[in-house]
């Protein structure tokens, strides 16, 4: 499975969408109404579907534009700029609720449904959570059971995407004994219109209140074997391409959101005097804002990488980091850009509180951040990523602290051999530390191929910063007996 | 060992076979495949290099480790 690294024949595709997009929202998105009435317009949807955006991940021969991934998170980049409930539905459209359809459905399923999906007539969403499996799919209980004619379903999803709005839903469900294994799951697609498929009330939520997010209950369908998604049984190795593409689209959301974030606090800073001159020239604000610009830079750049990697394995892991920084960068970025408003920065019509409420799920959903940080300190230390190779400006210093960080790892590797794997604390510093190797690696090569003092500069700040995040997991972790104590005092109810 | 794989997986130990894949047949991830060569460690003293672990993706080939290297 290719990972569809990005082909220059779709750049002047993507530019010309940016710009469209980006004229598109200026005049039609209504941002602040979005988040008020908690709906996006059914004409907007409509005047979206009409641009060809819901078909950017079809491809051609069914109506889309078959674009590769990093030109579509370049489009989403520029979409949730704008708002990011218009992002999120249009997002989870194109990647995890597409993505399984156009790699692996046969193919007359997919001649049947991708033509009304590219066109936007319908739409799609992506239901894998349940009450009792979250992070860990191998929990999932709704099944579909093979009865010797077709499949039974039964089970409930919950904080599915587009629920309200789908007609077409990619599930993950367990189905035990296919493809001749003793435990098994698939992917599968559902119609709304099947009989039994029942969704239920919108979530009132903290943040992209204009998204839709319901539960999906699944009483007794019974549907064609052809629902299936690719290989009977396969379904975790599916669902692992499929979660890789939607981590990423949604990293790239996280990237247009924090620029608006950033570009706004900027331009107030500029005008705001205080202490007899501006609050552009003082320098606790500027160095907020270069530390926001240089981890934007850096989140830029996973994406980017990530989006043009050259396989399916290299995607899968990429996308992990990629996500982890850009939902903490999203979230950071909107932070400072809050504090850098002072008061009027917690007030609604500023826009800040939105872009910060909006940003706090990125953190959880597509995989909580504190299990895919633990889950990349395991691949860091079962399959340690080789020595710093990549060229560009801030690359000797990049190198020194990687030096650092491979020092750490070869050093609990070595001490706690396989236990390791069952110590997530040391576990999440190797991740960490990973994920700023990845992050530095990204921006000395993205400032290299740009060849501007600016990516120069900005690369070399985010190695600064790295050298500061990557200090406290490189020593030993707090003493966690005491950690223990403490935690067992909150369940006890004694705290003072 | 098999009640171990069974607590792992959620699969009855009388449905695991020898020839068994821990992720295509048996359902683990990556993860989960790990943390049971960690226990491994942890309840049969059976050490494990981290090296090696990449390599014992099938129920027999960690039998065969867990016979060799047991010392109970």
């Amino acid at each position: 499975m290719s990972a569809d690294p990005q082909g220059i024949h779709d750049a002047p595709i993507v530019d010309a969408f940016v710009d469209a997009v980006e004229h598109f929202a200026t005049d039609h998105i209504n941002a602040t109404d979005i988040d008020a009435k908690q709906r996006i317009p059914t004409a907007l949807l409509t005047e979206l579907a009409e641009m060809g955006l819901f078909g950017l991940s079809v491809p051609e021969e069914f109506g889309g534009l078959g674009l590769s991934l990093g030109p579509i998170c370049e489009v989403l980049a520029a979409l949730a700029e704008h708002d990011r409930s218009v992002a999120t539905t249009v997002g989870l459209h194109l990647g995890l609720g597409t993505r399984g359809l156009v790699a692996f459905a046969d193919p007359a399923t997919q001649a049947r449904i991708l033509p009304g999906i590219a066109s936007g007539e319908h739409i799609t969403a992506f239901a894998a959570t349940e009450p009792g499996a979250g992070s860990d799919l191998r929990g999932v209980t709704t099944k579909a059971v093979d009865n010797g004619h077709e499949l039974v379903v039964n089970g409930q999803k919950i904080f599915v995407t587009n629920g309200g709005l789908a007609r077409f839903y990619t599930i993950l469900a367990a189905t035990p004994g296919m493809g001749g294994r003793a435990k098994s799951y698939s992917l599968m697609w559902l119609d709304r219109e099947d009989e039994g498929l029942s969704i239920g009330p919108e979530e009132r939520k903290l943040g992209l209140k204009g998204s839709s997010t319901t539960s999906l209950h699944l009483d007794g369908l019974h549907v064609g074997r052809d629902r299936i998604i690719g290989e009977p049984g396969n379904g975790m190795e599916h669902i692992g391409h499929v979660l890789a593409w939607g981590r990423t689209a949604m990293a790239s959301g996280c990237v247009g959101a924090s620029r608006r974030a950033l570009v706004q606090a900027t331009r107030h800073v500029q005008q705001r005097v205080q202490f007899g001159k501006s609050l552009s020239r003082q320098a606790v604000v500027q160095q907020q804002l270069a530390d926001a610009a240089a981890m934007h830079f850096a989140m830029q750049a996973m994406v980017r990488h990530t989006a043009s990697a050259p396989d399916n394995e290299s995607l899968e892991r990429r996308s992990l980091a990629t996500k982890v920084l850009c939902s903490e960068g999203n979230w950071d970025i909107c932070d400072r850009a809050v504090q850098l408003y002072g008061g009027s920065g917690y007030i609604e019509e500023t826009g800040l509180p939105m872009l910060l409420r909006d940003a706090r799920i990125t953190r959880i959903f597509e995989g909580a951040n504190d299990v895919l940080i633990t889950l990349i300190g395991t691949h860091e230390a079962t399959r340690p990523t080789g020595p710093w190779s990549t060229e560009g400006p801030g690359a000797d210093r990049a190198a020194a602290l990687c030096a650092r960080l491979d020092a750490r790892r070869t050093d609990l590797t070595s001490t706690h051999k396989i236990r390791l794997l069952r110590r997530p604390r040391l576990l999440t510093q190797l991740g960490r530390l990973a994920i700023l190797r990845q992050s530095m690696e990204c921006a000395v090569q993205a400032a290299h191929h740009a060849h501007s003092p600016v990516a120069t500069e900005l690369a070399q700040h985010w190695i600064h910063q790295c050298s500061r995040l990557a200090a406290p997991h490189l020593t030993e972790p707090q003493d966690m007996a005491l950690v223990g104590r403490i935690a067992a005092y909150c369940a006890q109810e004694i705290l003072p | 060992m098999l009640t171990i794989l069974s607590e792992v997986t959620a699969v009855p130990a009388c449905d695991i076979k020898e020839t068994d894949m821990l992720m295509a047949d048996l359902g683990m991830d990556s993860v989960a495949s790990m943390e049971l060569l960690g226990m491994l460690d942890e309840e049969f003293g059976v050490e494990v290099e981290l090296e090696e672990a990449q390599a014992l993706d099938r129920v027999g080939s960690i039998l065969d480790l867990v016979r060799e290297r047991y010392v109970g």
